[in-house]
């Protein structure tokens, strides 16, 4: 019998993969004995008791990997031992069945992976641009995850995509789904019919989840990044991506989410959508739906509008307004809630992690209740002077800058809603709040249970103040955190769950109105 | 963040990645060690704990050698984590001065330690070193259960100075692994005395004797298992072991039942080893109490 050993200094592995690696080379043909073990004295000392101890072993320190193997013939034992330094090596790393491997630049990722044809580049803003500019020279579509790209490089970049016909998604696109495939922030939605290209993170993931739920799927969907319709851009991300969904023989329907746009780019987008050879509705939340409907274009005032008219075009139907009471009658529960309320529970508190989904509930809630303040309120009279003291009716986007920098996003990190919560719980004035469940991946890995137990918590504490809670699961049955168990989580602690952004944002203003109503 | 990681890091940017796992990596800074990983790995004195999305982003990208910074505020770095709030970790058990084990049933904890360890200790505890096929491990298993022999022996003997000085030098060191089984049964048995001792004088000068041996023979073991015997020795375990004897010190026979099966799903066997060595631990305190000896004393 042979023994081969090497040790490799200050090298540290868990248990886990140790013990693995062990039985890993005791399988090798003609290997007798394989240990792989941090040189302790008391596993030396073992090692010397099954007579596999050799001097430069015992040398080896504590701190010290020792593989040692023993088997029939040199050879045999010389390759069980470079099979252990190559299994030891990280760069490439078994995880279950599949192979990683952490290529260090573009260049090399490109090689690795030939064919590759897009990249998704989440580095600091500072190195994001450069990053951006090496993957379109390589040829690859640009999904850009990074912020605090400046407006000159975004406008350059975007200059060579479109010359290139290359995608420039961002910068700071949260979410894009590319044949079927979820990037970044995304839900796992059905393949369809429906082709999106918006300006917005969570606007794209309420408008897909939707959609699935309507019965229609998702054929691809590209986010430009919320800069992208300023008059400087030119929207020059979503004219190529309607061009390239207009040439994509899986996309029936395009539907655009947009936010407000430079009047000059508005006017280059509406040119463009009138061309078009399919279908297409456009979603301005914040904007003037006539300039769209004036352009004889297909115009939706909510996501929800606006899925439900792309799926009615995506099965060959009118493009109607979504009929009242089209998910159910919620009156009696409406009524429930509302009878639990003390005479002065009269304001409604949103506290949402999609700047999007909080955009929506206050055009809807505003044509109920009155003015909303807001830290992205709809009229600049409304902006809250304090994001984080709510005044009367407020909703507040969490994941906007002031409350994200410096930390995690909320969709990852719940405690900054936990903490809001827990304050609105506090304001004895507080009749409804209001939440976005956002799911998917990139999200926190049990956002619903996490806002059970903060809501639980905050009754506790102010066991007297009783607001209704209100909230929308932004997600499907297939996400990481399936849709039926985050649902089933928040109803547990009485939390109102309601199947879109746009009927919880109806629900919490009914309650408020229909409390009004018995107080006079 | 961990008391340990936080008194390591204060002051501290930058350090050098020393070992990666799938759930967390080691980093060496002047003052010592600390452990970054994800929320998976649970609170500890050493641990600096990250969101699953940042710790991913780490994983992904770093390799041994390279350099972890830790800053305190806005970061602009790839290798860099963020240490948002001074957020510390520091929980101690603190028994209450009338705690005796009486409402917590020992015999269920074995119970459970039979039915979900695993590993090595819990091979020598039941004498099953022949199931073992490697020799390695037979080894191990068999010194396993002299060390567990050692500890078994009745507090009241005379001889106890010398049976701390055997068990901890047969123990320590003692499994492959960047804790070895040795060591997380050794700890777990402290921890055992650490909750007794508030009550019983007997347990305090063994815990000193336990101490003092595992001090000054810790160049047995590597530097990983160091650090955490080092915090282990002043009363600060990881999270799991923590909120276990918390409970027992409750007397809260539920929180005890769930928070030894948190313990026993730990690691390859770590989490086996440290329960063991706490109820070898719990076992003499009762076993002074039969032949007695005041625990309360």
């Amino acid at each position: 019998m042979v023994i081969r050993w090497l040790i490799k200094p200050k090298m540290y592995q868990d248990s886990v993969k140790l013990m693995k690696l062990s039985a890993e080379l005791r399988k090798q043909d003609g290997v007798k004995q394989a240990s792989v073990i941090m040189a302790t004295e008391m596993n030396k000392s073992t090692l010397q008791d099954i007579g596999m101890l050799v001097p430069e072993v015992a040398a080896a320190n504590a701190d010290d990997l020792a593989i040692i193997v023993a088997a029939d013939t040199e050879e045999q034992a010389q390759k069980a031992v470079e099979l252990a330094e190559k299994l030891l090596n990280r760069a490439e790393v078994q995880q279950g069945e599949t192979k990683q491997q952490f290529p260090k630049t573009l260049r090399s990722a490109v090689e690795a992976l030939p064919g590759a044809n897009l990249a998704l580049i989440s580095v600091p803003g500072t190195y994001a641009a450069a990053e951006a500019l090496k993957a379109l020279n390589l040829g690859l579509n640009v999904h850009l995850f990074s912020d605090n790209v400046t407006l000159e490089d975004e406008v350059r970049l975007k200059q060579i995509g479109t010359k290139k016909g290359l995608l420039v998604m961002g910068p700071d696109c949260g979410t894009a789904i590319i044949d079927g495939v979820p990037l970044a922030f995304a839900n796992v939605v059905a393949r369809g019919k429906i082709g999106i290209v918006g300006a917005s993170g969570t606007g794209i993931q309420e408008a897909t989840v939707l959609i699935e739920r309507l019965g229609g799927g998702i054929s691809h969907a590209i986010g430009t990044g919320g800069r992208d319709l300023l008059d400087e851009v030119g929207g020059q991300m979503m004219l190529l991506g309607i061009e390239l969904l207009e040439e994509d023989p899986s996309t029936e329907v395009i539907l655009l989410i947009s936010k407000p746009a430079g009047p000059r780019t508005a006017n280059k987008i509406l040119d463009r959508v009138k061309q078009c050879k399919k279908p297409v509705v456009v979603n301005l939340l914040k904007g003037d739906l006539n300039t769209i409907k004036s352009a004889g274009v297909v115009g939706a005032a909510t996501i929800e509008d606006a899925a439900y008219k792309a799926v009615a075009l995506a099965n060959g139907e009118e493009a109607v307004a979504i009929p009242e009471n089209y998910w159910g009658d919620y009156s009696k529960q409406i009524a429930v809630l509302e009878s639990q309320l003390r005479p002065n529970q009269r304001y409604i508190r949103g506290l949402f992690t999609g700047g999007t989904l909080a955009d929506e509930a206050m055009v809807i809630l505003s044509d109920i209740v009155g003015d909303i303040f807001s830290n992205i309120p709809l009229k600049p009279e409304l902006k809250l002077p304090s994001a984080r003291k709510s005044h009367k009716h407020t909703i507040v986007d969490l994941g906007d800058d002031e409350f994200t920098r410096g930390r995690p996003h909320p969709m990852i990190d719940p405690l900054p809603r936990n903490e809001r919560l827990m304050q609105e719980y506090a304001d004895p004035e507080v009749g409804v709040i209001l939440c976005d469940v956002v799911t998917g991946y990139g999200s926190h890995a049990d956002p619903a249970g996490e806002l059970a137990r903060a809501v639980a918590r905050a009754r506790d504490a102010y066991p007297s103040n009783n607001p209704a809670v209100i909230a929308f699961v932004c997600g499907t049955e297939a996400d990481p955190q399936p849709l039926s168990e985050q649902v089933k989580a928040l109803e547990k602690e009485g939390i109102f769950v309601l199947p879109s952004n746009a009927e919880a944002a109806r629900a919490a203003g009914r309650i408020i109105k229909l409390h009004e109503s018995r107080r006079v | 963040m961990g008391i340990g990681a936080w008194g390591t890091l204060e002051g501290q940017a930058s350090t050098e990645v020393i070992s990666i796992s799938k759930r967390s990596l080691y980093c060496r800074a002047p003052a010592g060690l600390v452990c970054v990983g994800s929320q998976s790995i649970g609170r500890g004195p050493i641990n600096v704990l990250l969101s699953e999305h940042e710790w991913n982003a780490i994983y992904n990208r770093i390799l041994v050698g390279e350099n972890l910074v830790f800053s305190k505020g806005p970061t602009s770095g790839i290798h860099t984590v963020l240490l948002m709030r001074r957020c510390i970790y520091a929980a101690r058990i603190d028994p209450p001065r009338d705690f005796g084990l009486k409402p917590v049933s020992l015999d269920s904890l074995w119970s459970l330690l039979f039915t979900y360890g695993k590993g090595p200790m819990l091979c020598a505890l039941n004498g099953s070193a022949s199931s073992a096929s490697d020799p390695f491990d037979k080894v191990v298993i068999q010194r396993g259960k002299q060390g567990i022999d050692l500890l078994r022996i009745n507090w009241n003997r005379d001889e106890w100075q010398f049976i701390a000085d055997v068990a901890v030098k047969t123990l320590l060191g003692l499994g492959p692994g960047l804790t070895p089984s040795g060591d997380d049964l050794l700890v777990g048995y402290m921890s055992g005395l650490d909750l007794i001792s508030t009550i019983s004088s007997r347990a305090r000068e063994i815990k000193k004797m336990m101490q003092s041996n595992v001090l000054s023979s810790l160049a047995r073991t590597n530097e990983i298992s160091q650090t955490h015997i080092r915090w282990a020795c002043r009363g600060y375990y990881m999270e799991p072991l923590t909120a276990l004897l918390k409970a027992i010190a409750g007397g809260e026979p539920e929180a005890v039942g769930n928070n030894m099966k948190k313990l026993l799903a730990r690691g390859a066997s770590s989490g086996t080893d440290t329960a063991i060595g706490l109820l070898l631990a719990l076992e003499n305190g009762k076993e002074m109490q039969r032949s007695g000896y005041s625990l309360a004393n």
